[in-house]
């Protein structure tokens, strides 16, 4: 039961983290086309032995994932909190703390995750109430757009495969419907909930538009500027979305020189 | 070992990017208008008194909007914030183009909040000069409730903007030595139109 509900936080906070820093302005439409092409491109996969080609391959993908998840925290970093920062500090800071939790594996990587899931489901209820009064019907007038179909979805298909199957292959947990069901859900909820407060317009203006709905908080004149602190449920979710790749690779490694992972 | 890794990041933390706030020229309210070149008017704060904190109002000029801010920090020799400001004045001026320029700039700045109010004004610079700290803002949301007055942030006014080219404002003007409001006015088509009764856009 507790295996259960670890692997539904970590492919929760995971997806998330992915849909925000590169699938947010995909549209609906691609979103569902592309969680279908990953469900069938997973059924394949998890079919397949694992050999060290394999491994191989999906080292590959982690390497590059790595990089440009890195790359992509530190450009929202620097976009909406540390703006004087040099981002040259705040990648090294990341990817120096990725390295050292994964570098204390799995089973400290999991009871990390489970501890700061308190504060991150604190934060995530918080700001929902916070932002749920500027929800509008009449935002969602311009919603055809979101309805066109390019090869973004296949994009989006290729790195919730490589979620899903780096979760697969770190946990050894086959993974259900449920679960994908699950993410996809947390997808468009997201997606519906921004554009009903921002609308279509806006929400494809700004390059952050789920930082820039949290400025919009403003209650009894004392409660606003409250951005600052409720962005950090998304840096927790960055921070172990790098950890969990830097794990993977450490992993994949370990095992391709068949050593023993710790 | 872990101690003294410990020790040696903690010797990373610093305040080396810190500003003092002497040093910066913390904007309250900014007033635009266009006549050949585009005019700014900023309000920033001098001092803050408990009462009645001291303003002071910097007019500059400049044939595109990102020259004005730089302006205005070589005017008052200070890191401009920008983050604080609560009110944009509008004049009938600008036009469609001015408004493209002017959006855009405030959306790639980061600074920008986009989340202050937005009204139009006839006689920017009498306004600023003579309006105390939050007057008009407070003129605003009390007058609300009258519905008489339309309550709009920038970000409403882009969005407008930009999905019908339309968009409506209150107006307020300096009138026997006081602000008070004109009327509400819709731009639309480079056009400004008196609107009867409040339509919130």
């Amino acid at each position: 039961m507790l295996k259960k509900i670890e692997i539904y936080l970590l492919s929760f906070i995971l997806n998330e983290a992915i849909y925000l820093l590169f699938f947010l302005k995909t549209n609906i439409s691609n979103l569902l086309l592309g969680t279908i092409i990953s469900l069938i491109f997973i059924f394949v996969l998890s079919k397949i032995k694992i050999t060290k080609v394999y491994e191989i391959i999906l080292l590959i993908l982690a390497l590059a994932m790595a990089i440009i998840t890195l790359s992509q925290i530190t450009n929202f970093i620097t976009y909406n909190l540390l703006k004087n920062y040099s981002s040259v500090w705040i990648y090294l800071s990341f990817l120096i703390l990725s390295i050292y939790l994964a570098y204390l594996g799995y089973h400290t990587f999991i009871k990390s995750l489970e501890l700061a899931s308190y504060f991150y489901l604190f934060l995530k209820i918080v700001t929902f109430f916070l932002i749920i009064f500027y929800f509008k019907i009449s935002n969602f007038n311009n919603i055809t757009n979101e309805l066109h179909v390019n090869q973004s979805f296949l994009i989006f298909a290729v790195f919730n495969t490589f979620i899903f199957l780096a979760i697969k292959y770190l946990t050894n947990y086959s993974l259900n419907k449920k679960i994908y069901s699950f993410s996809l859900v947390n997808f468009l909820s997201i997606k519906i909930l921004i554009i009903g407060i921002m609308g279509t317009t806006l929400f494809h203006l700004y390059e952050y538009p789920y930082v820039n709905i949290l400025k919009r908080i403003k209650y009894l004149d004392f409660i606003e500027r409250m951005e600052g602190i409720l962005s950090f449920q998304y840096l927790i979710s960055f921070f172990f979305l790098s950890s969990f790749i830097i794990l993977l690779i450490k992993t994949l490694i370990q095992r391709i020189l068949k050593r023993k992972p710790s | 070992m872990k101690k003294i890794f410990l020790l040696i990041i903690l010797l990373f933390t610093g305040c080396t990017k810190y500003s003092d706030l002497n040093d910066l020229a913390i904007i309250k309210s900014i007033g635009i208008s266009r006549n050949n070149e585009y005019t700014l008017y900023a309000e920033i704060i001098e001092e803050i008194d408990n009462n009645d904190p001291k303003m002071q109002v910097i007019k500059t000029k400049a044939k595109d909007i990102s020259t004005l801010f730089k302006n205005i920090k070589l005017q008052v020799n200070k890191e401009i914030f920008l983050s604080h400001i609560d009110l944009i004045l509008l004049d009938f001026s600008l036009k469609n183009d001015d408004y493209n320029e002017i959006i855009h700039y405030f959306l790639s700045n980061k600074e920008f909040r986009n989340d202050f109010l937005c009204i139009f004004s006839s006689n920017i610079e009498e306004v600023l000069n003579n309006s105390k700290y939050d007057e008009i803002e407070e003129l605003i949301i009390t007058n609300q409730e009258s519905k008489n007055v339309i309550n709009i942030s920038f970000e409403e006014v882009i969005k407008n903007f930009l999905d019908k080219h339309a968009f409506s404002l209150s107006s307020v003007i300096y009138k026997n030595n006081t602000i008070t409001f004109d009327d509400n006015y819709t731009f639309h088509d480079n056009q400004i139109e008196r609107i009867d009764d409040v339509e919130k856009n």
